[in-house]
């Protein structure tokens, strides 16, 4: 017996409880860039787990992470070895943990980076939002909604002209409003709109953005599971 | 003029055009070039440019949205004859929007940015002066949001537009 489905509409800790309190021998497996992701389970505690390289709770907890992907469940098929011994509440709550302290970090970041540009002089708007809209920090007189929509649009436009052309990554798109020069930013999560006086140079605000932007991409990688099991396979 | 005499006159004077812009080719870090007209058609651009003409087609269509977008956000005089840019980590992509038409310029890191930016503030005062070249810059086809929508590559993308210029009228009505 099986079932089918995709982690968007059930995800992976509700397949683990189901799998735990029916107490099933079962075996997930999740369809990813990367190869297949594996949990097995035996009389409802969770005893292995295998993602390329990756064994017991080094896959699990990157596992945790997946929130994309075709799954199966296939029941009553026996796991290969045991590599996790603890009790599958306990793991869940960890990898919950893990997941939480790593987007904390993210958010951390976008805020220094926030207080940092506010730091700098001739600093006459800033919004730093994230990529889903949410405001991270407004200063000065700029309509969110609006200037969201302009950075999203105009950064996702760049995109395409990257690709395109083979020119690399953005790093920024830059205009003039009468006196002030304005600054887009992709940070890769979050969009960066400043405003400074026209002659102001930019060069310092674009090295302190890159090395915010290097720092929120460790972050990213932490919070990537693809990524990590790549790291871990060495692909 | 209508649009057919435009283009029909503006083919005869592509040599006049092509001296006018001889001189943004020559700004130190400029790889490459292309004018649109008023119509999107590309007018004269530089011999090797690199790219096949779909590639071109449809990157100068992604700037033009940006450019036009960029408008409706700010106003189209608040930008002061100055460009979008785009910086990537190998290059740079501008767009003057002159009159109806615009001007497209590749460069590389190093980019004399103030020197191009000059030479095309003297590009703007010789289409001012010279008829010749005014018909490859006069008003074309509306690039308003309805363009804008019907261009959108997504249904994303239609939401920021209607974020910045306004939702669209529903049909039967009139446009505010």
């Amino acid at each position: 017996m099986g079932l089918v489905g995709n982690l968007k509409e059930l995800n992976i800790t509700n397949i683990i409880e189901l799998n735990c309190v029916e107490k099933n021998t079962a075996q997930v497996t999740i369809k990813t860039r990367r190869g297949d992701a594996m949990v097995f389970f035996h009389g409802g505690e969770i005893v292995h787990a295998r993602w390329g390289d990756l064994k017991g709770t080094d896959a699990l907890y990157r596992i945790l992470r997946l929130t994309d992907g075709e799954f199966r469940i296939s029941t009553d098929l026996a796991p290969p070895e045991q590599t996790i011994f603890e009790s599958w509440k306990g793991l869940v709550l960890e990898g919950m943990r893990v997941l939480d302290e790593t987007t904390r970090l993210k958010d951390t970041l976008a805020q220094r980076l926030a207080d940092e540009l506010t730091d700098l002089p001739g600093v006459s708007h800033l919004l730093v939002i994230s990529k889903n809209g949410t405001v991270v920090h407004q200063q000065g007189a700029v309509d969110p909604e609006r200037a969201y929509a302009l950075s999203a649009f105009l950064t996702a436009q760049g995109a395409a002209l990257s690709d395109a052309l083979h020119f690399g990554p953005l790093n920024y798109i830059a205009c003039v409003r009468g006196q002030e020069k304005q600054f887009i930013f992709d940070c890769d999560q979050f969009l960066v709109v400043l405003a400074v006086p026209r002659a102001a140079d930019i060069r310092p605000t674009s090295a302190l953005i890159e090395t915010i932007r290097t720092k929120l991409k460790s972050s990213d990688a932490a919070l990537d599971p693809e990524h990590l099991a790549e790291k871990a396979t060495g692909l | 003029m209508s649009t057919f005499l435009t283009r029909l006159f503006a083919r005869d004077h592509r040599p006049a055009l092509a001296d006018a812009l001889a001189p943004i080719a020559a700004v130190p870090g400029v790889t490459d070039y292309i004018f649109l007209d008023a119509l999107g058609t590309p007018v004269t651009r530089t011999s090797n440019f690199g790219y096949d003409d779909e590639c071109l087609g449809r990157c100068t269509t992604t700037l033009r949205r940006s450019g036009a977008l960029l408008d409706h956000y700010l106003g189209p005089e608040a930008t002061q004859g100055e460009p979008l840019a785009f910086h990537f980590r190998n290059g740079w992509l501008l767009l003057w929007h002159l009159g109806g038409a615009a001007l497209v310029v590749f460069g590389r890191e190093g980019l004399e940015l103030p020197t191009l930016r000059m030479r095309v503030n003297i590009l703007r005062t010789q289409i001012a002066d010279d008829q010749r070249l005014q018909p490859y810059t006069a008003q074309g086809p509306d690039t308003g949001p309805d363009w804008l929508r019907r261009t959108a590559g997504s249904e994303q993308e239609r939401l920021w537009i209607d974020t910045i210029c306004g939702e669209a009228a529903p049909c039967g009505e009139a446009a505010p």
